[in-house]
Parts: C-alpha cells; sequence; structure tokens
C-alpha cells in the first residue's frame, strides 16, 4: 500500500491532451491506477487514451464526491442522502453518448461503483423500449432470420403486449 | 475508439434490466439471447438486483374461471396490475392448493391421478412452470416442503412420508438442478403428531405446522412448529409461548424476514389475528407485535389460505386491510371456492430457458370417422358414479375410484370432446383408459357444458356414492336459520366426499358425536352442553348452522384437522344461488345466474318488463315427454 501523505497529486492525462490534477487518495477509487501506482508507474503523468476530457472531467467530479468522508456518525447519513442525490443528477446528462463515454470511462477505468451507476442508467432508459429501438441504440445487427425472430417472439409472446 | 458499447459492458447493462425487458430483448441478436438464456445469467441475477420490487400474487375466481394477477406492492397499490395466465400444468391437476411462495416462486400441489401427486414451481416473472411428480404409495401419509437453498438458490422439495403404523418417517430431498430425490432420512418420526402441509419459508429454514395427536379436554390439540433446515438437511422445533401452543388456530407466516406466527381466535364475537414475530437474539422469545381485524367471511379466506402472507408483508397497510383488499378485487369476483390467495412474489429469472410446456391435447384421432360417436349427459354419468367437474376450461370425469378417466379442454363450440375406450362391449360402462380389456373398442365421447342450474339434477335419492343434499334440505336449513336467527356458515373441503372420504367423513363425525339422519344421510345432528349444531354436506361443500358460533368454529377447527379444507365463512353462495344473511332474515336469489342466462341469450342490455307470472310454472321443451317422477328431485 501507498503510504504517502494524502496530498500526494497524480496527474492524469486525457484523449485530448488535457491534463487533470487529482489527489492520489481520490484517484485510488479507479482499480486501473491503483495498479499503475501500485506497479510504480505513475510518477509522469498517466495517460488515458480511452477518455475524453469532458468525460474525465465528469469521472474526476465523480470521485471526488464519492471520496468525501463524513466525520462522525450523524454525519454520515447526511452524507449517504446526498450521496444518492448526487448520483441521481449525476446520471442525468443531456446527451445519451455522454452517459455511453461515462459507462466505456468507467469500465476503462475500472470504477465499480460509476460502472454500476451508469450502467443502471442505461437499462433505466433502454428498459422501455422496443428491440429495434435497442439494436439502433447499440448499434446491434439482427442476426436473426425473419422465421427465427418470430420463433423467438413467439415464445414469449405475452412480453410483447 | 468506436461508439459502440463493447459486449462485456452490454451484458452489465443486461444484467440490470428488468425480467421484462430482458424477455423481450432476448430478440435483439443471437448473441443477446445466448446471454439472456445462459444458466450463469440467470443464476447471478437475483446478486444484482438485491432490492427487488415486491408484488403480491392475487388468484381468485371470476366467473368460474381461476383469474391470476400481480399487484405491484407499493404506495400505487393497486393500481398497477398484471394478469398472468395460469401454470400450464395446472391444467393437469386436480385438488390443487398452493402450497407455498418462496422469494419469486410460487409452489402449487395437486393431484394427477389416485396415486401421483404434482409439486408445479411456477415463476410469475417469466410466466413458466416446472411439474414435478409425487409418488404416493398406499397406507402412508406425505407432507411436502417447498423452498430454496440458500447457497445455490437452487428450489428444492421436502417430502416426509409418515408411516403411522410403523411409527417411521422417511425424508426425501428433491434438487431442482439435479432432478434426483435422495433420502435423507429414516427412523422413527422427529416427534410425534399430526404433520400439516401448512407451513412458512424462511432464511433456509422450512417451518412446519403440527398438532398433538391427544386432544386435550376443551377439544384442542397442542400447536408446534417443526423445522426443517435446508442447508443441514436435520429438523427441529420451535419454541412457542404458552398461549401459542393453546392457540385455537395458528398459521405460520414471515414477518420482516424471520418467523412470524398468526395466531386466529374470537374476541368479543368478533374474528382476531395476532401477529408474533421473534427477535432473533440468544433467547428467541415470541412477541406479540399487533393484532388485526379479519374477516374471513369477506375475504373468503380461512383456514388455509394465503391471506397471512398479504397480512405479514405490509405492517403499514395492516391497519387497513380491508379497504384495499376490497380495492384490489375485480368486480364480480366471487369467492365460493375460497380461491382467493394473496401473496408475495418478487421478479426472478429462473425457468426463464425452461421450454414451455404445453399441456397434451385432448387425443384427435384422425381415425375418428369410423368410431361410433356417444353422447352421454352428465346426469347420467354421475347417475353411474362417476364424478365430473368442469373447472377452468377443462372438463375431468373420474371413476368411482377416483381414477383420472378424461381431461378434456373445452373447445370453440363450447363442448367438451374425449375419446374413450370402452372397457366391456355391449355395456353402457365406460372403461378407464389405462384399462387394457380385450377387444378395447374406441368411441368418440361428446360431453356437454352443463350450466350450473343442470348440475343440482344430479341430487337423487339416497344410496348413492356421491353425498349430496336434497336442494330442499339446504332450503330448510336456510329456513330453520333464519327463523332461529342462526348463522349458516360454508366449509369447502378440497376432495369431494366420495366412497373412501365418505367413510372417513362418517367415522369423524361420529367420533365427534354427531348423529347421523336416517332419511336423508348426509345431515347430521349434534346436541351437547344445551348447544346444537346441524350440517349437511353437498358434494365438497358442508353447510352447516348451530345455537352459537363457538360451536360451528369449534366444529370448523376439529374438521380443518382431519380434512384439507377452506373456511368460506358465513354462507353466501352456492350452487348460483346467492344467499345473504340478515339480522332479521336470509335473501336467497339467483340474479347471478338469470344473468348470465341473459347474457348467453345476448339479452343483458335489454330493458327488464313486468309480467304477471304464474306461481311454481315449470317450463319444459318437450311437452309430449312422460312426467318426471315429482319426488325424485
Amino acid at each position: 500500500m501507498s503510504s504517502s501523505s494524502s496530498s500526494k497529486m497524480i496527474e492524469l492525462r486525457s484523449s485530448d491532451g488535457e491534463t487533470f490534477h487529482v489527489e492520489e487518495t481520490v484517484v485510488l477509487q479507479s482499480e486501473t491506477i491503483k495498479q499503475m501506482i501500485d506497479d510504480d508507474c505513475a510518477n509522469a503523468a498517466i495517460p488515458l487514451p480511452n477518455v475524453t476530457s469532458m468525460t474525465l472531467a465528469k469521472v474526476i467530479e465523480y470521485i471526488k464526491k464519492h471520496a468525501e468522508k463524513p466525520k462522525d456518525d450523524d454525519d454520515k447519513k447526511v452524507a449517504e442522502e446526498d450521496l444518492k442525490k448526487f448520483d441521481a443528477e449525476f446520471v442525468k446528462v443531456d446527451q445519451e453518448s455522454m452517459l455511453f463515454d461515462l459507462v466505456r470511462a468507467a469500465n476503462y477505468l475500472n470504477i465499480k461503483s460509476l460502472l454500476d451507476l451508469t450502467c443502471q442508467a442505461v437499462a433505466d432508459s433502454i428498459k422501455d423500449l422496443s428491440v429495434e429501438e435497442v439494436r439502433k441504440k447499440f448499434n446491434i445487427q439482427n442476426d436473426f432470420t425473419p422465421e427465427e425472430e418470430a420463433k423467438v417472439r413467439k415464445e414469449n409472446a405475452w412480453a410483447f403486449d | 475508439m468506436s461508439d459502440n458499447i463493447p459486449f462485456d459492458i452490454q451484458s452489465e447493462i443486461m444484467k440490470r434490466l428488468p425480467v421484462k425487458s430482458l424477455i423481450q430483448f432476448r430478440s435483439v441478436s443471437k448473441q443477446w439471447k445466448s446471454l439472456i438464456d445462459s444458466a450463469k445469467f440467470i443464476k447471478n441475477y437475483h446478486i444484482i438486483h438485491t432490492n427487488p420490487q415486491h408484488h403480491l400474487l392475487v388468484i381468485y375466481e371470476l366467473d368460474f374461471v381461476e383469474t391470476y394477477t400481480s399487484i405491484v406492492d407499493n404506495n400505487t397499490f393497486p393500481q398497477q396490475k398484471f394478469p398472468l395466465t395460469a401454470p400450464e400444468y395446472l391444467s393437469l391437476l386436480r385438488n390443487t392448493f398452493t402450497l407455498s411462495s418462496v422469494d419469486g416462486l410460487v409452489c402449487f400441489c395437486g393431484d394427477v391421478d389416485w396415486r401421483t401427486r404434482m409439486a408445479v414451481i411456477w415463476n410469475p416473472t417469466v410466466r413458466k412452470s416446472v411439474g414435478i411428480v409425487i409418488p404416493i404409495s398406499k397406507g402412508v401419509d406425505i407432507v411436502v416442503g417447498f423452498g430454496v437453498c440458500p447457497d445455490t438458490s437452487d428450489p428444492k422439495l421436502v417430502k416426509i412420508i409418515v408411516d403411522e403404523i410403523n411409527s417411521m418417517w422417511e425424508v426425501d430431498v428433491f434438487t431442482l438442478s439435479t432432478r434426483v430425490w435422495k433420502t435423507v432420512y429414516t427412523g422413527v418420526p422427529f416427534k410425534l403428531g399430526d404433520l400439516s402441509w401448512s407451513q412458512v419459508f424462511v432464511n433456509g429454514v422450512i417451518y412446519f405446522h403440527a398438532c398433538d395427536s391427544i386432544y386435550l379436554d376443551d377439544g384442542v390439540r397442542s400447536n408446534f412448529v417443526i423445522l426443517f433446515d435446508l442447508k443441514s438437511e436435520k429438523f427441529g422445533e420451535v419454541c412457542l409461548p404458552e398461549r401459542l401452543v393453546h392457540a385455537p388456530l395458528l398459521r405460520e407466516t414471515k414477518v420482516n424476514e424471520s418467523l412470524g406466527l398468526l395466531e386466529y381466535y374470537i374476541e368479543g364475537g368478533k374474528y382476531v389475528c395476532g401477529v408474533w414475530t421473534r427477535k432473533d437474539n440468544a433467547n428467541k422469545l415470541f412477541t406479540k407485535i399487533y393484532t388485526i381485524k379479519v374477516e374471513w367471511h369477506t375475504n373468503g379466506v380461512g383456514i388455509n389460505g394465503e391471506y397471512e402472507h398479504f397480512v405479514s408483508k405490509c405492517p403499514e397497510r395492516n391497519r387497513n386491510h380491508e379497504v384495499n383488499l376490497n380495492e384490489a378485487q375485480e368486480k364480480g369476483v366471487y369467492h365460493e371456492e375460497g380461491t382467493f390467495f394473496m401473496m408475495n412474489h418478487i421478479q426472478e429469472t429462473i425457468f426463464m430457458n425452461e421450454e414451455k410446456y404445453t399441456p397434451p391435447k385432448s387425443e384427435s384421432n384422425t381415425d375418428d370417422e369410423d368410431d361410433v360417436c356417444n353422447v352421454i349427459n352428465l346426469g347420467q354419468a354421475t347417475i353411474s358414479g362417476y364424478d365430473i367437474s368442469i373447472r377452468g376450461d377443462f372438463l375431468t370425469m373420474r371413476d368411482s375410484w377416483g381414477s383420472l378417466l378424461i381431461k378434456v379442454p373445452r373447445s370453440a363450440n363450447r363442448l367438451y370432446k374425449a375419446q374413450l375406450k370402452v372397457g366391456k362391449e355391449g355395456t353402457n360402462e365406460v372403461g378407464r383408459e389405462s384399462d387394457k380389456e380385450e377387444n378395447p373398442h374406441s368411441s368418440l365421447v361428446t360431453v356437454h357444458e352443463t350450466s350450473p342450474k343442470s348440475k343440482e339434477d344430479h341430487s337423487r335419492s339416497d344410496g348413492t356414492p356421491i353425498p349430496i343434499a336434497r336442494l330442499e334440505t339446504i332450503r330448510l336449513l336456510i329456513a330453520l336459520a333464519a327463523g332461529k336467527g342462526w348463522k349458516i356458515h360454508h366449509l369447502d373441503v378440497k376432495t369431494a366426499f366420495l366412497n373412501g372420504d365418505r367413510k372417513k367423513l362418517d367415522s369423524t363425525l361420529e367420533e365427534m358425536g354427531f348423529l347421523q339422519c336416517v332419511h336423508e344421510k348426509v345431515v347430521y345432528r349434534k346436541v351437547s352442553n344445551g348447544e346444537f349444531i346441524i350440517i349437511a354436506v353437498y358434494g365438497d361443500d358442508i353447510f352447516m348452522t348451530g345455537t352459537s358460533l363457538d360451536i360451528i368454529n369449534e366444529f370448523k377447527k376439529r374438521m380443518a384437522f382431519h380434512f384439507e379444507m377452506s373456511d368460506l365463512g358465513e354462507l353466501t353462495y352456492y350452487l348460483g344461488i346467492e344467499v345473504s344473511q340478515r339480522k332479521d332474515c336470509v335473501e336467497i336469489k339467483q340474479e347471478r345466474y338469470a344473468r348470465k342466462i341473459l347474457k348467453e341469450a345476448g339479452m343483458e342490455d335489454c330493458n327488464a318488463t313486468s309480467y304477471p307470472m304464474e306461481k311454481d310454472l315449470k317450463l319444459s321443451k318437450a311437452e309430449d315427454e312422460p312426467e318426471v317422477q315429482a319426488t325424485q328431485y
């Protein structure tokens, strides 16, 4: 474990070249970066070629909020409520592509709580969509023949009411 | 970098979708389908969904058809409803009852024939079910419990075979994933007494209700609760407070994820239910957490209804449950069969990849043209000792030994068609399906659906295997009760009192001190301590009235130990006759039946008009037929 002081800063560089300075304790929420720090590969700026600066800013906002430590038990309850509210607001993004970017970033940086949150948000947004809309959204090729698809649908016809 | 979401992230998203969406999205692509259908995905689904949305499953009878509805159990209750279709397997079964519900699964139990039972495990969320055959040996009693293994989430059945003669138990456990029965115990019973099917599953343990076989002075038997731990496969006993040991009626339930007990009793002439639960601390003492007024007759659920689950799951709703319960009912719901159940279920993905079970269609042999067509009147068949019932869209016919002869769905023209083998040529007797007599001769039997009214035609003179009180007898009973200001109560027994059961009924009643009426063999009376009770049996219904409510309740309680039955409370409906019992009068009418006829004739919207009608006028189709003997019916 890294025992250096909590104020140690880590430098992250997004795909479009912007750099961010984040406290090490905060950034440790990312398993990917934690691994790099443990392997002592984090002395220079860490390049994140899969994450844009816009997305990275959002991710840092999230991990900073989640790194706040409540002072006592009373505070803990308030903080938990606060965090829930924050999470709910956090996934209310204007563009859907942003949500997808966040999912990808969470996956790449391996931040479990953020991946949970964003995947759930995507699931909530697609749960009432039609099969065709889902294909379009994920850019999935329909590889069923019309007969096969009809058969699959027929197995659970009630769900399509 | 592509704009696409890699499949492993797609699968993370899929895991978080509700079951209904998953079922739809199986048709997105082959990759999605194979992931959703995979055993691993199904098994791990509930790990993600740790805070499942609870639903209430409501089962009731609507226009003689069992109706299943799932209602979202949150503050919108009961607005969000989803109609369900009954599990396909149930169409094979008779005397079906709901055994227990565990998480997202509901377990039903019923008879396939006289030596085979079947447990049906149903997942209402994916609307699929699995049927498990439970063989029954002669001369032994069985009790079946249902639970889910806490480690593997695998549904399990526990079968306790009680051999009373040799005082032995054999305990078998069935694991659904392997479909294997395994004997885990043979030997002396864990505790002597009468183990009942009434049960609840909490935290890996099935709790069975049991009674001491000895009656105490007040006619009550001590209650005890036996537990079976699915993990260790060992029995144990729950320590009950003195009050619950002697409770007149005790049922298990789940309260806040721990064992709860419901104590039914009468206080100030009202039915009351005390809800007890125990703290999971060292001494595990039970404490009463609240008392609820229950009106058994309004919801038609009593002794073995699943009402308890409803009571226990929503403590805040218990206080005004009556209002909600009524709201939850559909217009025109009647509970004459006691089939109003409520139980909790959550979203569960098990069986999602199971093949949909389609019950075998009635054999429509193409060689039919050469067969002799025959039409058997239902009345004719019952006179010959056959037991015929129409439930849902199926007609079943059993011989007097209880073997299933036919089970056929209703066809579009409202006819039930079945192919039967005629046992002996030249006689009118219908042979059993399994009979392989020489020279079997196939014939097509067409059975007309009959209106409930014609069912009454089956009541005949005494000495027949089917114990059916004459309509006049029941009318007389009503008149008597009305005159004396008594109340008539109604019990529905899960099996009709045929032959063996009839003997059991007779001996049970005799044991209780009842005298059989000489003229009408299905009427019994008993006088004790100045109290008087009279009962009448009609098929699988028992009507009773008496000088006090206590004596009626005492009778119900004692009957419940001998027969599987539901307490329908005060008589409100039988054989298409509606009964309303008021303080100063009893009103009987056939409004619903009349409306049904109007509906069938397409006249329900016609205007009513007054018309002078001759009293006791009998209309008949054929004038020139020989006159019916007036006393026969």
